[in-house]
């Protein structure tokens, strides 16, 4: 009996495979040569696939840099076409929705509410929340919802902060989530409402259609690839939105932050939200200079140092603060 | 067609690979005599990566287990003598009560801020050229150019990268300064027969 391939011999071959399909296709003999290593085991394609889901892994802790800084003091030269088409697939993979839509309103309160089971995030946690009929809630950061249902209805308070509804289709027993002054009625669909102190309630729809009210309004019905917003005269209105921009705005589910030509200033704004490690940015001229990619929501650090590295910028921390500086 | 889909990679790294740790550990604690772990998860990824779809399967982990499951069964089959106790063992995992569901979805974010460690836990030069390469997404003969080093290097530490997180990241949690070491370790106590 021939003495049995190991695992860990075989996981390096697969290594090796990888790196080598990593720096350009395989052609010819080499390309019949992997076809061969493979067919010879199962635990061959096994080791294969999972190094290939190993590399896609580490693809989701990929930052961009700005096109405007493409030539930068580094002199790194950012890979443009190549970049986008990779990030778009992690997009992708990551199974982050198409189209959202923006509905400002003003505060007003939508009337009487009893309370029901209370749902909350800490800061920095992201929460999956499966409910007894099928749908499933996910609550972004410092997040808190009254979840109460009956035999005819389903009804949400968004008290604070951002959740995802991907609602489970049921005519019958419709779906309502109340934020502010806003009320949004879905039958079967995805999407999401965020209400961050200070600015006006958001509602972002993935799928579907949902119906948009608020007191003193007209409903609308908005449909994916639509943006509904509050006008001066109170009255909602829908229009068309970048599917791309919006696909951004749900990464937090996959525990990242995009940016997409974001100023520093902003991108510490959204970081201050997901941690209680501050960035800070004295220097105008640095809060001005802008960056893209995708980062990890909690890591604030991590993206500092990202930064640092990209825009040849110094970091300093001083216990909770992280400065950023020329 | 035994390559594997940029799609299916996808799948696989985004609904298989975090579930990774949790099989193993359900599977290590079954205490399988004459089963070696490292296989039953290779095969594992080999039928999932052989699936003609994916589409219908709504509990990724579930699949996963169950698929790992089969694969043990297969291999008692395939085994000359098979010991009762194999066989009891294995009736408890059917019957366990720890079967996965989608509320115990593992936390992207924890994962991410693991990937980060196990890069950020890389030996230098292997750390340069995986950040070069994965975070910014440089080819490897850009990487070469802009480290002045050749494309052989750079593949060859691409190579080295790679084998710390497949002996990392499919086995739980490891922090930065542990990641070389558990290159070496983690080819240690993986056999399950006492």
């Amino acid at each position: 009996m021939t003495q049995r391939e190991t695992s860990a011999a075989i996981d390096d071959a697969a290594a090796a495979w990888l790196a080598r399909l990593d720096r350009a296709p395989l052609i010819g003999p080499e390309a019949d040569a992997l076809e061969a290593w493979l067919a010879a085991d199962p635990r061959r394609r096994g080791a294969f696939a999972r190094a290939r889901a190993v590399m896609v892994y580490t693809d989701r802790a990929r930052t961009l840099l700005d096109r405007s800084d493409a030539k930068g003091r580094d002199g790194f030269v950012r890979q443009g076409a190549y970049s986008r088409v990779t990030r778009r697939g992690t997009l992708v993979a990551g199974g982050a929705v198409a189209a959202t839509v923006l509905v400002g309103v003003i505060s007003l309160g939508f009337g009487f509410w009893l309370p029901g089971r209370a749902y909350e995030t800490q800061k920095g946690e992201v929460r999956r929340l499966p409910l007894a009929d099928g749908s499933v809630l996910t609550l972004n950061t410092a997040t808190k919802v009254d979840v109460k249902f009956s035999a005819a209805r389903r009804d949400i308070q968004l008290v604070e902060g951002e959740a995802v509804f991907d609602v489970a289709k049921n005519a019958k027993r419709p779906f309502y989530v109340d934020s502010g002054d806003l009320r949004v009625r879905a039958v079967g669909t995805s999407f999401t409402v965020r209400k961050w102190p200070g600015k006006p309630t958001q509602v972002l729809v993935s799928e579907g259609v949902v119906e948009v009210s608020r007191a003193g309004s007209k409903p609308i019905r908005v449909s994916a690839n639509q943006q509904a917003q509050v006008n001066a005269d109170a009255s909602l209105s829908s229009t068309a939105v970048d599917a791309d921009a919006l696909t951004r705005e749900l990464m937090w589910r996959q525990g990242m932050i995009s940016f997409e030509a974001s100023t520093l200033r902003d991108a510490a704004l959204q970081f201050s939200r997901y941690s209680d490690t501050r960035i800070e940015i004295d220097d105008p001229v640095v809060a001005d200079k802008t960056i893209s990619g995708l980062f990890s929501a909690t890591n604030p650090a991590g993206f500092a140092r990202a930064v640092a590295l990209s825009l040849n910028l110094n970091t300093r921390t001083e216990g909770d603060t992280i400065r950023l500086s020329r | 067609m035994s390559l594997i889909s940029d799609d299916r990679a996808r799948w696989l790294a985004r609904h298989v690979l975090p579930h990774e740790p949790a099989l193993r550990s359900w599977l290590a604690g079954k205490r399988l005599r004459g089963i070696d772990l490292d296989d039953i998860v290779q095969e594992t990824y080999a039928i999932l990566a052989g699936l003609d779809s994916v589409e219908a399967i709504r509990n990724p982990k579930a699949y996963m287990f169950q698929t790992a499951y089969s694969v043990i069964l297969a291999q008692i089959r395939r085994a000359q003598i098979v010991s009762i106790t194999t066989i009891d063992d294995i009736g408890q995992l059917a019957a366990s009560d720890e079967a996965p569901s989608p509320e115990t979805e593992v936390s992207d974010r924890q994962e991410l801020q693991r990937l980060a460690e196990l890069i950020s836990g890389l030996p230098r030069r292997c750390r340069e050229v995986f950040v070069l390469r994965k975070i910014h997404g440089l080819p490897q003969r850009d990487v070469a150019g802009r480290l002045g080093v050749s494309e052989g290097t750079v593949e060859k530490q691409v190579q080295k990268g790679l084998k710390v997180l497949m002996a990392t990241l499919g086995r739980g949690g490891i922090s930065p300064g542990q990641a070389s070491k558990a290159v070496k370790g983690a080819r240690l106590g993986r056999k399950w027969d006492a």
